[in-house]
Parts: C-alpha cells; structure tokens; sequence
C-alpha cells in the first residue's frame, strides 16, 4: 500500500498512512490483503442512512468507559460527515467545499431503532469531547445541518457525533483534496469497493445521478461546456468589436468632413471665423485624436483674437476722435455764444 | 432825315430793354420758393452727400425756435421768428479719418420768403468769427459769403483747430456751412475752406433740384 500524498510505502495490512493518516492506495492489479465480507449492516449503517448518530453516553463527561450508541434520531445531518474526523483541533482545516459534495448514497430508509444495536467503543483511550469553536468563532460551515462547524481560524473542525470520528478511518479520504498534486480536488470516495482501480477512477463506483464523480468526464463536460459558451461569447465580442469599428469610422469621417468645413470657413476671412470656430469644435467631439482640429481652432481663436483686438483699437480711436470733434464744436459754439453775450 | 433812323434804333433799345426788365422777375417768380413740409425736408441726402464725407445722423438735430434760442439766445430767436423761420436742420458730416480729424456741419433754414432768408443772413452773418475771404466756389451763388478763423482752440491743452464758413441763401432756405479742422496751421485753414465749399456747393444742388422740384409742382393744377 502507498500513500500518495507522502509517497511512503507500506504493508499490505495498513490502510491508512501514518503520517498524513490518508487512506492508502493499493498498487494497480494488486488484491487487498484481507477480503472484506458483506459489511456488517450494524456498523455501516450510519454510512447509508440520513438518520443522524447517536450521542455517545458518557462521552461528554470524560468517564473512559465504553459508550453506547442511542436511537439514531431522524435529522438531516448526514450520517457519513465523520471524512472530518481526521482533523483536530489546532490542525489547519481542509477545504471546506468538500463538506458541499459528499458522495456517500443517501437513502431514505431509516434503520429502525431496534435494529441498532448498542456500540461498544474500541480498545483505547475515549474520544476527545467534540469541540465547538464556533462559539468562539461565530463561523459556521456552509451546511450548518451536517452538524459540522469549523473555527474561524480555519484551523480545526469538529463533529457533533462521536460516531463520526469511530469511523473516521473508513471515510477520511471523502475530504476533498489535491490528491493528485495536479491542481484538482480529488472527488473520489475512500469507500472503496473490492477491486475498484485507483483513486481517481474510484468515485465512478458511487455514481449518482446529478453527481458527476468522474473528473475526466468532468473536464470533458467542462470543455465542451466552455466551447459552447465560448462561441457566442466570441459571437458577441466580433460583433461588439464590428460595431465600435463602424461607429468608430463613421465618427472619423464625420471629423474629417467638419475639419475640412471649418477649414474651408477658417480661409474665409473675419466674418466667418465664429462658423469656423464651431465646426472645429464639433471636430474635436467627433473623434478623440482631434489634434488637427485642436490646432486650426487655436490659430483661428489667435486670429479672432487679433480682429477683436484691432476692432477694439478701431473703436476706441473712433470714440477719441469723436470726442475730439465734439470738443472742437463745442468750443466754437461756446465762442459763438460768447460773441452774443458781449453784444448789447 | 439822318435824325430819323437814329432815334428808330434807339426806342428799338428801349424797347428790349424793358422787354428783358419785365421778363427777368417773371422768371424769378416761376421758381418760387423751396416748399419745405419738415425739417427733415431739408437734411442732405445720401445721394448728395460730398465724396470724402460720412454721415453722422447720431448727431444730426431738427431745429427749431426753441433750439435757436437754446444755441443764440432769445434775441437771435425772435429776430429769425421775426423774418420768418419756420425750420431747420442741423447735419453733421465726418471727414477723412486724418489726424486732423475735419468734419463739416451744415444748418439749412427755411424762412417763408427769399427776402426773409436774405434778411436771416444778414443777422447769422453777425456771429460768424474770423475773416472774411474773397475766394468763392464759382457754383455757390453770388451772395455767399465766406469766412476763415485759426485763431479757435479747444480742450484743456487749449489746441488750435481751424474753421471756415460759408453763408449763402438759395430761394428761401439759408444755408450755413462750418467746417472744423484739428490745427491752426494754414494748411488746416486751407483744407477747412475747401471742405467747407465743397459742402456748400453740395447743399446749394440739393436745394436747387428742390426749387425745381416745388416749381414743378405749383405749375400743375391739381384735376377738377
């Protein structure tokens, strides 16, 4: 047996590597070392049911003696969430989306109550109370009914079932991981049937209908999906891009007609220069590389300028000359009326 | 028989002599005067307007007793009212824009009578300043008179300008002319009376086309 996650290798006997504490992997074509019967329906019954663990009695209280299974209660945790057993407290949690697509078949048969007999906890030291940090935390996972919450930290899950983490070896490869080192989430199950292959085809055998678990098909789905998305997608950015290319010819030339028209306007002397001035502004809003039009607008405003500027100096030595000759005028019809003043 | 023929020629003499002396004021009296219904009968128009010249009609002005006693006093009001004024027009033509800024103004009044326009000269004559000159355009009328001043100044800085005026009666309107130049030099004097007759002449074939003009139409005799 071989862990693939620390490549060492193993006895035909281990089934989990004791370094990572993953499920190991057998060689291609190699049998299990132990043919396993037809699973005791006491025991594997809370892999297939929807009916939630039993509470361990005693457990809370730390006693060390052995617990017992109560009456599954009917509940919507799902009996298979002990694949988080394996993670503990002050251990970096795994990727939470595994908690989202658990391939164990879920049945509606509840195994009646009289059927279960009660659990004996294993040789060894009793389970940790389960802990709870969401009470720290206020963090839940996104199903909050498989009864699993995980601290805010990121750093440890726990269970509410004691159940869970009894058959925590058998289920601790459902979480999902990058078994492969290839990028992808192995979504495999470690409940392997006899002789199922490898890991990556191993998730074909719990097929569900609405789950695909072949992540070769999946990529291949994927691809064909995101062919058929692409196509009109590069449909609608060709047409996008046809439709800014006409508008954006149809804007150039309606700039160079306007700049060839105030031009034109611009030659035509001061009166023409404010019809000058709008058609190059009307150029500079037509298209934004307007540089031209920038350039015959400022020579013309230097040029309206200059006129105004001379018109202004025109009017000004006009008023002065006026004034002058009212002066002028003045004086004389003063001197006329002064003549009359000395007359008797 | 040698006295005869003698005393033949000299009665046909006499008899074109009174022949011309009885014809003259009949044609004078066929010109009639200048009807005049307002004063703006009597400002020059574009058309006889002197080359050189530019209307100011901003400072054109009816004139009126009032307006004569407001420029002459009462005295010159009631003597014009006396000899018969009924209106007036004050023009104002601008000149070459020359530094020395020459400018014309003329004052046309219309008086019920020729002899009431001759007298009207005679009182206008009275203001006019300067010295009177011999120079006479040969197309103004014979009783014009014409006057030349350098001596006016105007403004804080007291500058020289020259005037000359130019007084002449056509039927009954009295025309008077006055023509500014900037400069007391004689060259200003020269260029004012130049501009002053040519102006003078100008008003003097306007008022004349209006004499025909008015003769015209007291000839026809309106229908039955």
């Amino acid at each position: 047996m071989r862990c693939l996650r620390c490549a060492l290798d193993y006895g035909p006997e281990e089934q989990f590597c004791q370094r990572c504490g993953r499920a190991l992997s057998r060689p291609l074509g190699s049998k299990p070392a132990t043919e396993k019967g037809p699973s005791n329906p006491q025991e594997a019954q809370f892999f297939y049911t929807t009916t939630a663990p039993p509470p361990l009695q005693g457990a809370a209280q730390g006693t060390g003696e052995p617990v017992a299974w109560e009456m599954p209660r009917a509940s919507g945790v799902v009996a298979g969430a002990p694949a988080l057993e394996s993670t503990r407290v002050g251990q970096p949690a795994e990727p939470s989306d595994a908690f989202d697509e658990f391939d164990f078949p879920l049945t509606a048969e509840a195994i009646p109550a009289a059927q279960v007999p009660p659990y004996t906890e294993p040789d060894g030291p009793p389970p940790p109370p389960p802990l709870d940090l969401s009470a720290h935390t206020g963090l839940k996972l996104k199903r909050a009914t498989s009864g699993l919450s995980i601290g805010g930290d990121g750093r440890g899950v726990t269970t509410e079932g004691p159940a869970l983490q009894t058959k925590a070896p058998v289920v601790a490869s459902h979480v999902h991981e990058d078994f492969f080192g290839d990028g992808e989430e192995d979504e495999g199950s470690a409940l392997l049937p006899p002789g199922s292959g490898n890991a990556r085809s191993r998730g074909s055998a719990f097929a569900m209908p609405g789950l695909s678990l072949n992540s070769r098909q999946d990529y291949g789905t994927a691809a064909t999906r995101s062919n058929r998305r692409a196509l009109p997608l590069v449909l609608i950015v060709l047409i996008v891009i046809l439709a800014l290319g006409g508008y954006a010819y149809s804007r150039q030339r309606a700039y160079n007609s306007d700049l060839t028209n105030a031009r034109s306007l611009a030659l035509g002397g001061p009166a023409q220069y404010p019809a000058a001035i709008a058609g190059y502004n009307r150029a500079i809003a037509d298209w934004p590389f307007n540089s031209g039009a920038k350039d015959g607008l400022a020579s013309v405003l230097a040029a309206e300028n200059s006129v105004k500027a001379a018109e202004e100096a025109a009017a000004q030595q006009l008023a002065q000359n006026d004034a002058t000759r009212s002066a002028m005028y003045d004086a004389h019809m003063a001197l006329i009326q002064q003549e009359l003043a000395s007359q008797p | 028989m040698i006295r005869g023929p003698r005393f033949a020629w000299t009665g046909v003499f006499a008899a074109l002599v009174l022949l011309f002396a009885c014809l003259v004021p009949a044609r004078a009296a066929a010109m009639g005067p200048i009807k005049v219904a307002n004063a703006s009968d009597l400002s020059l128009p574009a058309t006889d307007t002197p080359a050189g010249f530019t209307a100011r009609p901003d400072r054109d002005q009816l004139v009126s007793l009032a307006i004569l006693r407001s420029w002459f006093g009462a005295h010159l009001q009631s003597a014009l009212s006396h000899e018969g004024f009924q209106v007036g027009y004050h023009g104002w033509l601008d000149g070459a824009g020359t530094p020395d800024l020459p400018f014309v103004t003329y004052d046309m009044y219309a008086f019920g009578s020729s002899r009431g326009a001759q007298a009207g000269q005679t009182t206008m004559s009275r203001l006019v300043q300067g010295l009177q000159t011999a120079s006479q355009d040969a197309r103004l009328p014979s009783t014009t008179t014409t006057w030349t001043d350098g001596t006016e100044t105007f403004g804080a800085g007291n500058q020289p300008f020259a005037v000359s005026e130019v007084v002449f009666q056509q039927a009954n309107v009295l025309v008077i002319v006055v023509a500014f130049n900037q400069g007391g030099t004689a060259d200003a004097i020269s260029e004012a009376l130049r501009n002053a007759t040519t102006v003078a002449v100008s008003c003097e074939t306007f008022l004349k086309a209006r004499e025909a003009a008015s003769t015209r139409h007291a000839g026809t005799k309106p229908p039955a």
